[in-house]
Protein backbone atom coordinates (compact mmCIF):
# COMPACT_ATOMS: atom_id res chain seq x y z
CA UNK A 1 0.00 0.00 0.00
CA UNK A 2 1.42 3.38 -0.95
CA UNK A 3 1.92 6.01 1.72
CA UNK A 4 -0.06 9.23 1.66
CA UNK A 5 0.83 11.99 4.15
CA UNK A 6 -1.90 13.30 6.48
CA UNK A 7 -3.31 16.68 5.59
CA UNK A 8 -1.55 18.51 8.44
CA UNK A 9 1.83 17.19 7.30
CA UNK A 10 1.17 18.10 3.68
CA UNK A 11 0.14 21.61 4.76
CA UNK A 12 3.22 21.99 6.95
CA UNK A 13 5.48 21.00 4.06
CA UNK A 14 3.62 23.32 1.66
CA UNK A 15 4.04 26.16 4.16
CA UNK A 16 7.77 25.57 4.57
CA UNK A 17 8.66 25.04 0.91
CA UNK A 18 9.18 28.02 -1.43
CA UNK A 19 6.19 28.19 -3.83
CA UNK A 20 8.41 27.82 -6.92
CA UNK A 21 9.58 24.38 -5.75
CA UNK A 22 6.54 23.24 -3.78
CA UNK A 23 4.61 21.40 -6.48
CA UNK A 24 7.12 18.74 -7.53
CA UNK A 25 8.85 18.54 -4.13
CA UNK A 26 5.58 17.73 -2.34
CA UNK A 27 4.90 15.03 -4.92
CA UNK A 28 8.41 13.58 -4.53
CA UNK A 29 8.14 13.61 -0.71
CA UNK A 30 4.79 11.86 -0.84
CA UNK A 31 6.06 9.22 -3.27
CA UNK A 32 9.44 8.63 -1.59
CA UNK A 33 8.18 8.33 2.03
CA UNK A 34 6.86 5.28 3.84
CA UNK A 35 5.67 6.86 7.12
CA UNK A 36 5.16 10.25 8.76
CA UNK A 37 8.59 10.08 10.40
CA UNK A 38 10.17 9.20 7.05
CA UNK A 39 8.30 12.09 5.40
CA UNK A 40 9.60 14.54 8.02
CA UNK A 41 13.14 13.18 7.64
CA UNK A 42 13.00 13.58 3.84
CA UNK A 43 11.51 17.08 4.23
CA UNK A 44 14.35 18.07 6.57
CA UNK A 45 16.91 16.79 4.05
CA UNK A 46 15.31 18.56 1.08
CA UNK A 47 14.26 21.87 2.63
CA UNK A 48 17.67 23.64 2.96
CA UNK A 49 18.59 22.76 -0.64
CA UNK A 50 15.27 23.91 -2.04
CA UNK A 51 15.37 27.21 -0.14
CA UNK A 52 18.98 27.82 -1.15
CA UNK A 53 18.13 27.03 -4.76
CA UNK A 54 15.37 29.66 -4.79
CA UNK A 55 17.57 32.21 -3.00
CA UNK A 56 20.18 31.73 -5.74
CA UNK A 57 17.67 31.93 -8.56
CA UNK A 58 15.39 34.73 -7.34
CA UNK A 59 17.34 36.82 -4.84
CA UNK A 60 20.70 35.92 -6.48
CA UNK A 61 24.04 35.76 -4.65
CA UNK A 62 25.08 39.19 -5.99
CA UNK A 63 21.78 40.75 -4.84
CA UNK A 64 22.13 39.24 -1.36
CA UNK A 65 25.72 40.44 -1.02
CA UNK A 66 24.62 43.88 -2.21
CA UNK A 67 21.86 43.96 0.42
CA UNK A 68 24.29 42.77 3.09
CA UNK A 69 26.89 45.45 2.29
CA UNK A 70 24.36 48.26 1.92
CA UNK A 71 22.51 47.42 5.15
CA UNK A 72 25.78 47.02 7.07
CA UNK A 73 26.91 50.48 5.96
CA UNK A 74 23.47 51.92 6.85
CA UNK A 75 23.57 50.28 10.31
CA UNK A 76 27.12 51.48 10.98
CA UNK A 77 26.14 55.04 10.03
CA UNK A 78 22.92 54.91 12.07
CA UNK A 79 24.77 53.64 15.13
CA UNK A 80 27.40 56.36 14.81
CA UNK A 81 30.45 54.32 13.97
CA UNK A 82 32.51 57.45 13.32
CA UNK A 83 31.78 58.82 16.77
CA UNK A 84 32.25 55.45 18.44
CA UNK A 85 29.11 55.81 20.59
CA UNK A 86 27.97 52.26 20.03
CA UNK A 87 31.30 50.72 19.15
CA UNK A 88 33.02 51.97 22.28
CA UNK A 89 31.11 49.26 24.13
CA UNK A 90 32.88 45.90 24.20
CA UNK A 91 30.32 43.98 22.15
CA UNK A 92 29.84 45.35 18.61
CA UNK A 93 29.33 41.75 17.48
CA UNK A 94 25.79 42.04 18.91
CA UNK A 95 24.96 43.90 15.71
CA UNK A 96 25.66 40.73 13.72
CA UNK A 97 22.40 39.03 14.75
CA UNK A 98 19.92 41.76 13.68
CA UNK A 99 22.01 42.37 10.57
CA UNK A 100 21.90 38.65 9.63
CA UNK A 101 18.11 38.64 10.23
CA UNK A 102 17.75 41.61 7.87
CA UNK A 103 19.83 39.96 5.12
CA UNK A 104 17.73 36.79 5.55
CA UNK A 105 14.56 38.91 5.30
CA UNK A 106 15.54 40.20 1.86
CA UNK A 107 16.77 36.86 0.49
CA UNK A 108 13.90 34.74 1.84
CA UNK A 109 11.17 37.24 0.91
CA UNK A 110 12.24 36.93 -2.74
CA UNK A 111 12.80 33.16 -2.51
CA UNK A 112 9.21 32.73 -1.28
CA UNK A 113 7.71 35.12 -3.85
CA UNK A 114 5.11 34.24 -6.46
CA UNK A 115 6.89 31.96 -8.98
CA UNK A 116 4.99 33.52 -11.90
CA UNK A 117 6.47 36.96 -11.15
CA UNK A 118 10.27 37.09 -10.99
CA UNK A 119 10.49 40.21 -8.79
CA UNK A 120 7.55 39.43 -6.49
CA UNK A 121 8.43 39.09 -2.79
CA UNK A 122 6.53 37.50 0.05
CA UNK A 123 5.37 40.22 2.42
CA UNK A 124 4.56 37.90 5.38
CA UNK A 125 8.06 36.41 5.12
CA UNK A 126 9.68 39.86 4.87
CA UNK A 127 7.82 41.45 7.76
CA UNK A 128 8.25 38.32 9.89
CA UNK A 129 12.00 38.63 9.55
CA UNK A 130 11.87 42.39 10.12
CA UNK A 131 10.14 41.71 13.45
CA UNK A 132 12.87 39.14 14.21
CA UNK A 133 15.50 41.76 13.31
CA UNK A 134 14.10 44.37 15.69
CA UNK A 135 13.36 41.82 18.44
CA UNK A 136 16.93 40.51 18.30
CA UNK A 137 18.26 44.09 18.44
CA UNK A 138 16.13 44.76 21.53
CA UNK A 139 17.23 41.54 23.23
CA UNK A 140 20.91 42.24 22.54
CA UNK A 141 20.62 45.81 23.80
CA UNK A 142 21.30 47.42 20.42
CA UNK A 143 19.44 50.78 20.00
CA UNK A 144 16.26 49.62 18.25
CA UNK A 145 15.19 53.00 16.84
CA UNK A 146 18.58 53.59 15.27
CA UNK A 147 18.60 50.09 13.80
CA UNK A 148 15.08 50.67 12.39
CA UNK A 149 16.16 54.02 10.92
CA UNK A 150 19.30 52.59 9.32
CA UNK A 151 17.44 49.64 7.83
CA UNK A 152 14.61 51.87 6.58
CA UNK A 153 17.20 54.01 4.76
CA UNK A 154 18.80 50.88 3.33
CA UNK A 155 15.38 49.62 2.20
CA UNK A 156 14.46 52.91 0.49
CA UNK A 157 17.83 53.08 -1.24
CA UNK A 158 17.46 49.50 -2.47
CA UNK A 159 13.99 50.35 -3.81
CA UNK A 160 15.39 53.37 -5.64
CA UNK A 161 18.25 51.35 -7.11
CA UNK A 162 16.04 48.52 -8.32
CA UNK A 163 13.06 50.61 -9.44
CA UNK A 164 13.33 49.88 -13.20
CA UNK A 165 13.16 46.12 -12.55
CA UNK A 166 10.52 46.21 -9.80
CA UNK A 167 8.12 48.34 -11.81
CA UNK A 168 8.81 46.73 -15.16
CA UNK A 169 6.16 44.52 -16.69
CA UNK A 170 7.85 41.19 -17.56
CA UNK A 171 8.75 41.38 -21.23
CA UNK A 172 8.32 38.65 -23.78
CA UNK A 173 11.57 37.60 -25.53
CA UNK A 174 12.95 40.08 -28.04
CA UNK A 175 11.00 40.04 -31.30
CA UNK A 176 9.83 42.61 -33.83
CA UNK A 177 6.62 43.00 -31.75
CA UNK A 178 8.40 43.61 -28.42
CA UNK A 179 11.36 45.59 -29.78
CA UNK A 180 9.93 49.00 -28.85
CA UNK A 181 9.17 47.83 -25.27
CA UNK A 182 12.69 46.42 -24.89
CA UNK A 183 14.21 49.67 -26.17
CA UNK A 184 12.10 51.79 -23.78
CA UNK A 185 12.90 49.57 -20.78
CA UNK A 186 16.60 49.78 -21.59
CA UNK A 187 16.52 53.58 -21.80
CA UNK A 188 14.53 53.75 -18.56
CA UNK A 189 17.10 51.61 -16.74
CA UNK A 190 19.88 53.92 -18.04
CA UNK A 191 17.95 56.95 -16.79
CA UNK A 192 17.58 55.39 -13.33
CA UNK A 193 21.25 54.43 -13.23
CA UNK A 194 22.27 58.01 -14.01
CA UNK A 195 19.74 59.38 -11.49
CA UNK A 196 20.99 57.23 -8.60
CA UNK A 197 24.66 57.83 -9.50
CA UNK A 198 23.96 61.57 -9.54
CA UNK A 199 22.15 61.38 -6.19
CA UNK A 200 25.10 59.54 -4.63
CA UNK A 201 27.44 62.04 -6.30
CA UNK A 202 25.59 64.96 -4.67
CA UNK A 203 26.00 63.33 -1.25
CA UNK A 204 29.74 62.81 -1.87
CA UNK A 205 30.08 66.44 -3.00
CA UNK A 206 28.22 67.64 0.12
CA UNK A 207 30.46 65.63 2.47
CA UNK A 208 33.63 66.80 0.74
CA UNK A 209 32.56 70.46 0.62
CA UNK A 210 31.92 70.27 4.36
CA UNK A 211 35.40 68.77 4.87
CA UNK A 212 36.86 71.37 2.50
CA UNK A 213 35.56 74.28 4.60
CA UNK A 214 36.42 72.72 7.95
CA UNK A 215 39.97 71.58 6.99
CA UNK A 216 42.88 73.74 8.11
CA UNK A 217 45.62 71.92 6.20
CA UNK A 218 45.89 73.32 2.63
CA UNK A 219 46.83 69.86 1.32
CA UNK A 220 43.67 68.33 2.84
CA UNK A 221 41.63 71.16 1.31
CA UNK A 222 43.19 70.47 -2.07
CA UNK A 223 42.36 66.76 -1.70
CA UNK A 224 38.69 67.41 -0.94
CA UNK A 225 38.53 70.01 -3.73
CA UNK A 226 39.94 67.48 -6.20
CA UNK A 227 37.40 64.89 -5.07
CA UNK A 228 34.57 67.36 -5.67
CA UNK A 229 36.01 68.11 -9.13
CA UNK A 230 36.24 64.36 -9.85
CA UNK A 231 32.61 63.74 -8.91
CA UNK A 232 31.48 66.74 -10.97
CA UNK A 233 33.35 65.30 -13.95
CA UNK A 234 31.61 61.93 -13.49
CA UNK A 235 28.19 63.58 -13.22
CA UNK A 236 28.86 65.63 -16.36
CA UNK A 237 29.99 62.50 -18.19
CA UNK A 238 26.80 60.68 -17.18
CA UNK A 239 24.69 63.62 -18.30
CA UNK A 240 26.36 64.37 -21.64
CA UNK A 241 27.99 61.12 -22.80
CA UNK A 242 26.27 58.25 -20.99
CA UNK A 243 22.78 59.73 -21.00
CA UNK A 244 19.55 57.92 -21.86
CA UNK A 245 17.89 58.89 -25.13
CA UNK A 246 14.18 58.89 -25.89
CA UNK A 247 13.09 56.08 -28.18
CA UNK A 248 11.94 57.67 -31.47
CA UNK A 249 8.31 56.95 -32.27
CA UNK A 250 8.49 57.72 -35.99
CA UNK A 251 10.96 55.00 -37.00
CA UNK A 252 10.12 51.92 -39.06
CA UNK A 253 11.00 48.53 -37.46
CA UNK A 254 14.43 48.40 -39.12
CA UNK A 255 15.21 51.95 -38.00
CA UNK A 256 14.13 51.12 -34.46
CA UNK A 257 16.27 48.00 -34.53
CA UNK A 258 19.30 50.03 -35.62
CA UNK A 259 18.62 52.63 -32.90
CA UNK A 260 18.36 50.00 -30.14
CA UNK A 261 21.48 48.20 -31.34
CA UNK A 262 23.45 51.46 -31.47
CA UNK A 263 22.31 52.35 -27.95
CA UNK A 264 23.25 48.93 -26.54
CA UNK A 265 26.68 49.20 -28.16
CA UNK A 266 27.13 52.77 -26.86
CA UNK A 267 26.36 51.79 -23.27
CA UNK A 268 28.53 48.66 -23.62
CA UNK A 269 31.52 50.80 -24.65
CA UNK A 270 30.80 53.21 -21.78
CA UNK A 271 30.88 50.34 -19.26
CA UNK A 272 34.13 49.05 -20.75
CA UNK A 273 35.66 52.50 -20.26
CA UNK A 274 34.64 52.70 -16.58
CA UNK A 275 38.26 52.77 -15.25
CA UNK A 276 38.88 56.00 -17.18
CA UNK A 277 35.75 58.07 -16.56
CA UNK A 278 34.39 56.60 -13.31
CA UNK A 279 37.35 55.36 -11.26
CA UNK A 280 40.29 57.50 -12.31
CA UNK A 281 38.63 60.89 -11.48
CA UNK A 282 38.71 59.86 -7.80
CA UNK A 283 42.43 59.06 -7.81
CA UNK A 284 44.03 62.56 -7.63
CA UNK A 285 41.85 63.65 -4.69
CA UNK A 286 42.37 60.36 -2.84
CA UNK A 287 46.13 60.43 -3.30
CA UNK A 288 46.37 64.04 -2.07
CA UNK A 289 44.13 63.20 0.90
CA UNK A 290 46.25 60.14 1.72
CA UNK A 291 49.43 62.26 1.64
CA UNK A 292 47.85 64.93 3.85
CA UNK A 293 46.79 62.35 6.46
CA UNK A 294 49.89 60.16 6.30
CA UNK A 295 51.72 61.89 9.17
CA UNK A 296 48.84 61.54 11.61
CA UNK A 297 47.32 58.19 10.71
CA UNK A 298 50.04 56.47 8.57
CA UNK A 299 49.03 52.80 8.76
CA UNK A 300 45.30 53.49 8.66
CA UNK A 301 45.70 55.45 5.42
CA UNK A 302 47.52 52.49 3.86
CA UNK A 303 44.77 50.11 4.99
CA UNK A 304 42.14 52.47 3.62
CA UNK A 305 43.89 52.61 0.25
CA UNK A 306 43.95 48.81 0.08
CA UNK A 307 40.19 48.72 0.75
CA UNK A 308 39.61 51.37 -1.94
CA UNK A 309 41.75 49.39 -4.40
CA UNK A 310 39.70 46.24 -3.75
CA UNK A 311 36.49 48.25 -4.23
CA UNK A 312 37.83 49.69 -7.50
CA UNK A 313 38.63 46.22 -8.83
CA UNK A 314 35.16 45.03 -7.79
CA UNK A 315 33.46 47.96 -9.55
CA UNK A 316 35.58 47.40 -12.66
CA UNK A 317 34.77 43.65 -12.80
CA UNK A 318 31.05 44.29 -12.27
CA UNK A 319 31.07 46.74 -15.16
CA UNK A 320 32.97 44.31 -17.36
CA UNK A 321 30.26 41.74 -16.59
CA UNK A 322 27.63 44.35 -17.47
CA UNK A 323 29.42 45.14 -20.76
CA UNK A 324 29.52 41.42 -21.62
CA UNK A 325 25.79 41.17 -20.93
CA UNK A 326 25.17 44.11 -23.26
CA UNK A 327 27.39 42.47 -25.88
CA UNK A 328 25.09 39.45 -25.80
CA UNK A 329 22.08 41.76 -26.19
CA UNK A 330 23.72 43.39 -29.22
CA UNK A 331 24.12 39.88 -30.67
CA UNK A 332 20.43 39.12 -30.07
CA UNK A 333 19.40 42.30 -31.89
CA UNK A 334 21.76 41.41 -34.75
CA UNK A 335 20.11 37.98 -35.03
CA UNK A 336 16.69 39.62 -35.17
CA UNK A 337 17.88 42.09 -37.81
CA UNK A 338 19.07 39.22 -40.05
CA UNK B 1 35.19 21.18 -30.91
CA UNK B 2 33.56 22.37 -27.68
CA UNK B 3 35.30 21.55 -24.40
CA UNK B 4 33.16 19.54 -21.96
CA UNK B 5 32.52 21.12 -18.55
CA UNK B 6 34.37 19.18 -15.83
CA UNK B 7 32.10 17.27 -13.43
CA UNK B 8 32.63 15.63 -10.04
CA UNK B 9 32.11 11.97 -9.24
CA UNK B 10 28.64 12.41 -7.75
CA UNK B 11 27.59 14.60 -10.68
CA UNK B 12 28.73 11.77 -12.95
CA UNK B 13 26.48 9.36 -11.04
CA UNK B 14 23.49 11.71 -11.27
CA UNK B 15 23.99 12.23 -15.02
CA UNK B 16 24.28 8.46 -15.45
CA UNK B 17 21.03 7.93 -13.56
CA UNK B 18 19.22 10.49 -15.73
CA UNK B 19 20.64 8.89 -18.87
CA UNK B 20 19.57 5.41 -17.74
CA UNK B 21 16.05 6.50 -16.76
CA UNK B 22 15.45 8.34 -20.05
CA UNK B 23 11.82 9.55 -20.13
CA UNK B 24 11.16 8.50 -16.52
CA UNK B 25 13.83 10.67 -14.85
CA UNK B 26 12.38 12.74 -11.99
CA UNK B 27 13.36 13.31 -8.34
CA UNK B 28 12.23 10.01 -6.80
CA UNK B 29 13.34 7.71 -9.64
CA UNK B 30 16.69 9.48 -9.96
CA UNK B 31 17.21 9.07 -6.18
CA UNK B 32 16.38 5.35 -6.42
CA UNK B 33 18.64 4.81 -9.44
CA UNK B 34 21.50 6.58 -7.69
CA UNK B 35 20.93 4.33 -4.66
CA UNK B 36 21.32 1.32 -6.96
CA UNK B 37 24.46 2.72 -8.59
CA UNK B 38 26.29 3.61 -5.39
CA UNK B 39 25.06 0.71 -3.19
CA UNK B 40 25.87 -0.08 -0.41
CA UNK B 41 26.30 3.66 0.21
CA UNK B 42 23.16 5.77 0.58
CA UNK B 43 22.40 9.36 -0.30
CA UNK B 44 19.63 11.70 0.86
CA UNK B 45 16.97 13.12 -1.45
CA UNK B 46 18.25 16.60 -0.48
CA UNK B 47 21.75 15.86 -1.82
CA UNK B 48 20.21 14.69 -5.11
CA UNK B 49 18.16 17.91 -5.33
CA UNK B 50 21.25 20.03 -4.72
CA UNK B 51 23.19 18.25 -7.46
CA UNK B 52 20.33 18.43 -9.94
CA UNK B 53 20.13 22.15 -9.26
CA UNK B 54 23.86 22.60 -9.82
CA UNK B 55 23.82 20.57 -13.05
CA UNK B 56 20.93 22.67 -14.32
CA UNK B 57 22.86 25.85 -13.55
CA UNK B 58 25.80 24.44 -15.51
CA UNK B 59 23.36 23.82 -18.38
CA UNK B 60 24.26 20.12 -18.43
CA UNK B 61 20.62 19.09 -17.87
CA UNK B 62 17.24 20.70 -18.41
CA UNK B 63 13.97 20.22 -16.56
CA UNK B 64 10.26 20.74 -17.04
CA UNK B 65 7.09 20.14 -15.04
CA UNK B 66 4.83 17.32 -16.18
CA UNK B 67 1.06 17.29 -15.86
CA UNK B 68 -0.26 16.39 -12.37
CA UNK B 69 -0.49 12.64 -11.69
CA UNK B 70 -3.16 11.09 -9.44
CA UNK B 71 -0.74 8.69 -7.67
CA UNK B 72 1.19 11.58 -6.12
CA UNK B 73 -1.80 13.38 -4.68
CA UNK B 74 -2.30 15.28 -7.92
CA UNK B 75 1.20 16.75 -7.85
CA UNK B 76 3.33 17.34 -10.94
CA UNK B 77 6.73 15.76 -11.49
CA UNK B 78 9.82 17.72 -12.45
CA UNK B 79 11.41 15.69 -15.24
CA UNK B 80 15.05 15.95 -16.21
CA UNK B 81 17.00 15.13 -19.34
CA UNK B 82 20.59 15.53 -20.44
CA UNK B 83 21.54 18.43 -22.70
CA UNK B 84 24.20 17.90 -25.34
CA UNK B 85 26.77 19.57 -23.04
CA UNK B 86 25.81 17.10 -20.30
CA UNK B 87 26.32 14.16 -22.65
CA UNK B 88 29.75 15.49 -23.61
CA UNK B 89 30.75 15.97 -19.96
CA UNK B 90 29.52 12.50 -19.05
CA UNK B 91 31.40 10.85 -21.92
CA UNK B 92 34.61 12.67 -21.03
CA UNK B 93 34.36 11.84 -17.32
CA UNK B 94 33.66 8.18 -18.11
CA UNK B 95 36.78 8.00 -20.28
CA UNK B 96 38.82 9.42 -17.38
CA UNK B 97 37.21 6.98 -14.91
CA UNK B 98 37.96 4.07 -17.22
CA UNK B 99 41.62 5.09 -17.43
CA UNK B 100 41.81 5.39 -13.62
CA UNK B 101 40.13 2.01 -13.22
CA UNK B 102 42.44 0.29 -15.72
CA UNK B 103 45.48 1.78 -14.01
CA UNK B 104 44.37 0.64 -10.56
CA UNK B 105 43.53 -2.81 -11.90
CA UNK B 106 46.90 -2.99 -13.62
CA UNK B 107 48.77 -2.22 -10.40
CA UNK B 108 46.62 -3.82 -7.71
CA UNK B 109 44.68 -6.33 -9.79
CA UNK B 110 41.45 -8.00 -8.77
CA UNK B 111 39.39 -4.77 -8.69
CA UNK B 112 36.91 -6.15 -11.23
CA UNK B 113 36.38 -9.23 -9.10
CA UNK B 114 35.96 -7.15 -5.93
CA UNK B 115 33.40 -4.95 -7.63
CA UNK B 116 31.59 -7.91 -9.05
CA UNK B 117 31.74 -6.37 -12.51
CA UNK B 118 34.42 -5.64 -15.05
CA UNK B 119 34.23 -1.89 -14.50
CA UNK B 120 32.35 0.25 -11.98
CA UNK B 121 33.26 3.92 -12.07
CA UNK B 122 31.54 4.98 -8.87
CA UNK B 123 33.38 2.67 -6.49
Amino acid sequence: MTYSPPRWLDRLAAFLLPPASAEHTLGDLSEASRSNADYLRQLASVLPHVIWSQVRRRATIAGTIFNAVLSLIALLVALGVSKGAFFATPAPWRLAVPWACWVAAGALALAYGDPRRPTHWSRPMFFGWVVATLASAAMLDVPVLRVAGGLAASYLLTLALTMPWLTAVPLAPLSSDTLADHARLFQRSIWWRNARESAVGLVVIGVNLNDFWSATDPLARAGHGLLVAGVLFIMAFLHFRANSRPVPTDLDPLGLLAFHQRELARQRDILRAVPYWYLFPFVPGMVVNAISEWDTTGGNVFGGLVVVLVLFVLVWRLNVAGANWLERKVGEVELLRR
Amino acid sequence: MKVAAPIGQFEQVVLTAILALAENAYGVTIHAEIGRLIAPKAVSLGAVYATLDRLEDKKLIESWLSDPTPERGGRSKRHYRLQSAGERSLRESVVTSRRVCDTVEGVLGGLAGAAGRRWNPVR
